[in-house]
């Protein structure tokens, strides 16, 4: 085929070859053009601004001084810098671990599931997905709110925890994370589950009846059949997943703002503080780039891995 | 060929982001005034500082003198400190702005509005312009903001839940207060939601209300410098006051909430869930309740436990011109007849119902015949009244919530007084030193 084309080619006049050269070009300019007006400029920016103390006055009368690593030193010498970068992991952590389990399990729900159970389940979950995440995070704010918050209400009905009407979510670093997972999760789960059911309905029933004929319980079935057979679709959603996650921002800045005391701030909260409510958009900037330092050598051992072991990416 | 063409790309996509960054970088020092007469000038007004009838008014007027006509925007609060501060730093920037009283020492500070000391004397034409409004708007003596109107805090009560509970006149002095409102409580004794006085712990003007009644403030100016002034002996004693006042008065559920939580102040008062608020509209409250009027209320300025009344935290705005404008002339202009007494008298007070900007309006509206009585105490109010510390850092502290914690989390018990507030001066003196 390849051949058959090349061939074609050599038989066009020269002129004619060298304009569908430029064929791919001239189609990819408009989006090359917004590509560097609206994500090449300002990356370059960026990087400029890191080794300036750009700040609000520059903003107004464009005068700022270049400063070297000054920017790139004070943010490694501030505490809350690694700290906000240690919480950003664990807490992506147990996002994405969270999501993924719950995702598997209701994917693998979906496979039991009759028609009308499975639309109805389908339908439930795409609706969840599709609500935009400043939304839920409001909605969640007054599910969670003291006083008149629902979740409390029901929570001291179950008679457990004593009265806790009153109790506020956003006043207490954990409960605050808490309260945060359940949100991120309960909208990263429909994604998950409905690719997860998808790639289990392509799975080689054989092999599954081959398991149930030796005597394999569903659980067993479930994590040495079922697992390995759908892994690259869990690998794929995993990796999006870690990505997304660790870039939760809307959710933290509506349900908590980064308190109490600023425990709940991950690097991006971190970062939208420093640049855009303090206005020290040099050190944002700066702080920007060595979180994408740290990220890039970390999947650049993964990548590494994963070449090494022979898996195409 | 094939390499020229990759070469020109290239080329063309470097000289466009040069060019790109260049325009951001690049932006002029000084601003050029045009020499011809503009067509129009934008303004931006914040939604709710002005009635329809007092913007055409001014913009009448304003057409009428000059031939110029105006453009004019009207901004939400929300995320307002970065749309000014990106609007202020483009090279066409609105004219005019519209800003909160505690916002403007931040963009006079960074160079984004014009001074305006040369023409003080002019604008203000013998008044006294309101401390809480001019205050804010004073960097190291310089004028850079206008005052257009006032909304002092006081304490809006519903009536008929007063008589109710057997009060008949509006209480002078703390104790008395506490008294009533001691009266209320047991009148709605089981009532697990209702606060005789609703005050979310998070609102933290009503604090600072508590903290300058002791004789207190949150920070102060030392050699030129800011500091933090949380944990000074008569701060700590307006805060524990202030504490003391808010578990006692409102709702446990309270003290973790903000003033932008739901339900806002207005609403619970407004629904009955609450027998006053420290708030400065009562139309809003009227508007936020089943069926109640303006009439069904009344206002008092807030006692302070020491005697007297405590200096009212004044919300409002003030006019800057922006330093990158071209139409400055004509922007100025424009200032002049909306902080007109004319244009003071008859839409900011008569059809806005806002305090006007100086002293001698307010005492000569509260002296008229027809004064309502609800307004009674915002007047009174605004004779005494206060505004945030004017360093240009100042809208930080605003901005990063750490003000609204630090009466979190002394009104949950977190945290002790004074740890709080060590923290927040820690946390202040950083920002101040920036």
């Amino acid at each position: 085929m390849a051949q058959t084309a090349a061939q074609a080619i050599d038989q066009v006049p020269a002129d004619h070859r060298i304009r569908r050269g430029h064929t791919p070009a001239f189609l990819l300019t408009p989006a090359g053009l917004i590509l560097i007006v609206l994500v090449f400029a300002p990356l370059a920016f960026l990087c400029f601004t890191s080794f300036t103390d750009f700040n609000q006055r520059s903003l107004f009368t464009g005068e700022f001084n270049v400063t070297g690593f000054a920017q790139f030193a004070n943010v490694l010498a501030d505490d809350e810098f690694y700290k906000a970068l240690l919480r950003t992991f664990l807490f992506t952590f147990a996002l994405v671990a969270g999501s993924m389990l719950i995702g598997m399990g209701v994917g693998h729900m979906m496979t039991r599931l009759g028609g009308v159970m499975r639309y109805i389940v389908t339908f439930v979950l795409i609706f969840a997905w599709a609500m935009p995440n400043v939304a839920s995070s409001i909605v969640w704010k007054w599910l969670f709110s003291p006083g008149y918050g629902i979740v409390n209400w029901m929570l001291s009905r179950l008679h457990v925890f004593g009265d806790v009407t009153n109790m506020s979510w956003a006043n207490n670093t954990w409960l605050a994370f808490v309260c945060i997972w359940l949100l991120v999760v309960w909208q990263a789960v429909p994604y998950i589950a409905i690719t997860l059911y998808a790639a289990e309905t392509q799975a080689d029933l054989s092999c599954i009846e081959a398991a149930q004929l030796d005597g394999a319980g569903p659980l067993r079935i479930y994590w040495q059949i079922i697992v390995p057979l759908i892994q690259p679709s869990i690998m794929v959603v995993t990796m999006l997943s870690i990505i997304w996650d660790f870039n939760v921002f809307n959710q933290i800045w509506l349900v908590s703002a980064g308190g109490p005391k600023g425990t709940t701030s991950t690097i991006g909260v971190f970062t939208y503080k420093k640049a855009f409510v303090d206005f020290n958009i040099g050190q944002g900037a700066a702080i920007s780039i060595i979180t994408t330092v740290i990220l890039m050598l970390l999947t650049s051992i993964y990548i590494r891995n994963l070449l090494k072991s022979g898996e195409d990416l | 060929m094939r390499k020229t063409w990759r070469t020109a790309l290239v080329a063309a996509a470097t000289s466009f982001i040069v060019a790109l960054s260049g325009c951001s970088m690049g932006a002029p020092t000084g601003s050029s005034q045009s020499t011809e007469k503009p067509k129009e000038i934008t303004v931006w007004l914040m939604a709710g500082d002005l009635s329809d009838d007092g913007v055409k008014a001014i913009n009448d007027e304003f057409t009428k003198e000059t031939g110029v006509k105006v453009n004019l925007q009207t901004q939400e609060w929300g995320d307002i400190v970065t749309k000014v501060t990106t609007a202020l730093s483009t090279s066409t920037p609105p004219d005019l702005i519209d800003m909160g009283n505690t916002q403007v020492a931040g963009f006079a500070a960074s160079g984004g509005l014009m001074d305006l000391t040369s023409k003080k004397d002019e604008l203000a034409n013998g008044k006294t312009w309101l401390k809480g409004l001019e205050d804010p708007a004073t960097v190291d003596g310089k004028l850079y903001a206008v005052p257009f109107f006032g909304a002092s805090r006081v304490v809006i009560y519903n009536k008929k839940m007063w008589a109710d509970a057997g009060i008949t006149a509006a209480p002078t002095t703390f104790d008395e207060l506490e008294a009533d409102l001691d009266k209320v409580a047991a009148q709605h004794k089981g009532e697990k939601d209702f606060a005789p006085f609703y005050m979310p712990g998070k609102y933290w003007y009503a604090a600072l209300q508590f903290i300058w009644g002791a004789g207190g403030d949150i920070a102060k100016k030392e050699g030129g410098t800011w500091k933090g002034s949380a944990s000074d002996a008569k701060t700590l004693q307006g805060i524990k006051e202030w504490k003391a006042f808010q578990n006692k008065y409102s709702t446990e559920a309270s003290r973790s909430l903000d003033e932008g939580d739901q339900p806002t102040l207005n609403q619970v008062l407004g629904a009955g869930k609450a027998s006053a608020i420290l708030n400065n509209s009562v139309e809003t409250v009227a508007k936020n309740s089943d069926g109640m009027t303006v009439d069904d209320f009344g206002t008092f300025a807030m006692p302070a436990p020491e005697g007297g009344t405590q200096p009212s935290m004044i919300a409002g705005s003030d006019w800057g011109i922006a330093a990158k404008s071209k139409n400055q002339e004509y922007a100025y202009k424009w200032l002049k007849i909306a902080t007109s007494d004319d244009i003071q008298e008859k839409y900011v007070y008569g059809s806005t119902g806002w305090l006007p900007n100086s002293t001698e309006l307010v005492q000569k509206i509260m002296n008229s015949s027809d004064f309502p009585e609800y307004k009674k105490g915002f007047f009174e109010a605004a004779l005494n009244s206060k505004a945030t510390p004017n360093s240009p850092n100042w809208t930080t502290i605003e901005g990063d919530q750490s003000i609204n914690e630090l009466f979190g989390t002394i009104a949950t018990g977190n945290e002790s007084v004074e740890a709080a507030a060590k923290d927040f001066d820690q946390h202040a003196d950083e920002v101040f030193a920036k």
